[in-house]
């Protein structure tokens, strides 16, 4: 354990020698007796690149912890390459604001976690009419014999929402996927597959039918709820996708969805969740949805083609493996 | 002398009503002949009636995931969506035996219902070609259709069936 701190802040002196930016990063220090852990927190001024910075040794990386781990290079569950803006997370480390799935900044060795496809192989994908596509896609590739997302799995409804999901399984208003044939929760359905990690994709069917403050709540709740069932999990929200230019009317527009999705971030920001950034691999200039990637231009002009669903498996894998 | 012929009419009928029962056999499996490989039926759909979006092919051991079909049940398979994965859907199994083949009725009955408590307040138009959606069963032989078209894709699939 001394010996890896000692290496870490060698690394982190190193980072000094690089001059784009910098910002203060609250570094945790974990020691144990026989009786108790104890966390010490400590601040220190650490310059970086704004390019992705890599040594012979280390490269800049997030360090993933689950709520029942300590802080400790041993116990590295996962890896993400850390861009400026995602450093401000790393603000606040006080200890008790520390809650499950929380990410904290830290420089690791480059061959201490898994990079890789296998990053998504315990990996369980919850999605509306958006994501029903999304598996058609990745199952077809796999069935086809191309590794896509590794051993992914998902659990997908047609019409869910953050909303809907809350209710009970049978009640007139509720939507929820089914796992094996059989309807069920969504943080039941996560602990039945045994997943680690959720991303989730949601809100298409939340933005136009409640406010953005309702819709954060039903978000919050749901998500929590998964937490409290899973305490292991790591919870990565995806935006809202966008809706085709021709498709827009009403509410049912970017701006609205780009608001959701502001909202969204904040939420993650709040809660130490990972927030994904899909939508904007698939918009153009206007900030609609490409018609390229639409399958459904005559109908809702929101699901998405092949080629659609491409770009955003491109975008996780380069993101994450 | 009625009494006595009533008593005998009673019997009678006893015996008469015994004789109709079950006599505890098996009752044998319809006979269906398909004169064709599901394959070439679901060619001849798709020449008449192409999919409006990218297809998936569905493996059988797709099939528990997407209607909790167990693969074991299936002898024989084209499953295909769109890829969309909410809009066309056309199923044909031929299953392992009759008893597996009204289980995978059941479940794609189930899967109807379910697709359209999703559809109701999301897609219309989806949800109106549900309410007309049905599973055929003949046999062994398991199919659904979800399709504006699925009337005719049910004609085509039925013309490979003789008695």
């Amino acid at each position: 354990m001394k010996k890896r701190l000692s290496i870490v802040f060698s690394a982190m002196f190193l980072l000094t020698m690089l001059t784009s930016c910098n910002t203060t990063l609250g570094i945790e220090t974990v020691s144990s007796t026989d009786e108790a852990v104890t966390v010490a927190h400590s601040e220190t001024t650490v310059e970086y690149s704004t390019e992705e910075y890599t040594t012979e040794e280390y490269s800049e990386y997030t360090l993933f912890v689950s709520a029942s781990e300590i802080l400790s290079t041993s116990h590295v569950v996962g890896a993400e390459k850390v861009g400026p803006s995602e450093l401000e997370y790393a603000e606040s480390t006080e200890p008790s604001t520390r809650k499950p799935g929380r990410t904290f900044p830290t420089l690791i060795p480059r061959n201490s976690f898994k990079t890789g496809r296998e990053f998504f192989d315990d990996a369980v994908f919850v999605g509306d009419s958006i994501s029903l596509g999304l598996r058609n896609y990745v199952n077809s590739q796999r069935n086809s014999g191309k590794d896509c997302l590794g051993k992914a799995q998902f659990l997908v409804a047609g019409s869910m929402g953050y909303g809907n999901a809350l209710g009970a399984i049978g009640s007139s208003y509720s939507i929820h996927p089914k796992y094996q044939g059989k309807e069920v929760l969504i943080e039941d359905g996560v602990k039945l597959i045994g997943a680690k990690k959720v991303f989730i994709m949601l809100g298409l069917n939340d933005f136009c039918v409640y406010s953005v403050e309702t819709g954060m709540k039903n978000a919050e709740k749901l998500i929590n709820r998964i937490i409290e069932k899973n305490p292991d999990i790591r919870i990565f929200i995806q935006s809202v996708t966008p809706v085709i230019k021709a498709k827009e009317h009403g509410k049912f527009n970017n701006k609205s969805i780009d608001a959701f999705n502001d909202a969204l971030k904040n939420l993650c920001r709040s809660n130490g969740w990972t927030y994904v950034d899909v939508a904007s691999s698939l918009k153009g200039t206007d900030n609609c949805f490409l018609d390229g990637y639409c399958s459904d231009k005559d109908s809702q002009g929101v699901h998405m083609s092949y080629s659609g669903c491409k770009v955003w498996i491109d975008l996780l894998t380069n993101k994450y493996c | 002398m009625r009494k006595t012929a009533s008593i005998i009419l009673i019997i009678a009928m006893l015996f008469a009503f015994a004789s109709c029962g079950n006599s505890g056999e098996p009752i044998a499996p319809v006979e269906v002949n398909c004169t064709e490989a599901l394959e070439n039926i679901y060619l001849k759909i798709s020449e008449e009636i192409p999919m409006e979006y990218e297809k998936f092919n569905l493996t059988a051991n797709d099939m528990i995931d997407y209607y909790g079909i167990k693969a074991n049940k299936i002898e024989e398979i084209v499953a295909v969506q769109d890829a969309c994965g909410y809009k066309d859907e056309i199923v044909m199994i031929k299953a392992k035996n009759s008893e597996d083949a009204e289980e995978i009725a059941d479940l794609l009955g189930q899967h109807i219902s379910y697709q359209m408590d999703s559809m109701k307040d999301y897609d219309a138009e989806q949800y109106k070609i549900l309410t007309s959606s049905i599973v055929d069963i003949k046999g062994e032989y398991v199919a659904m259709f979800i399709s504006s078209s699925q009337n005719r894709m049910l004609e085509i699939y039925d013309s490979y069936f003789t008695d």
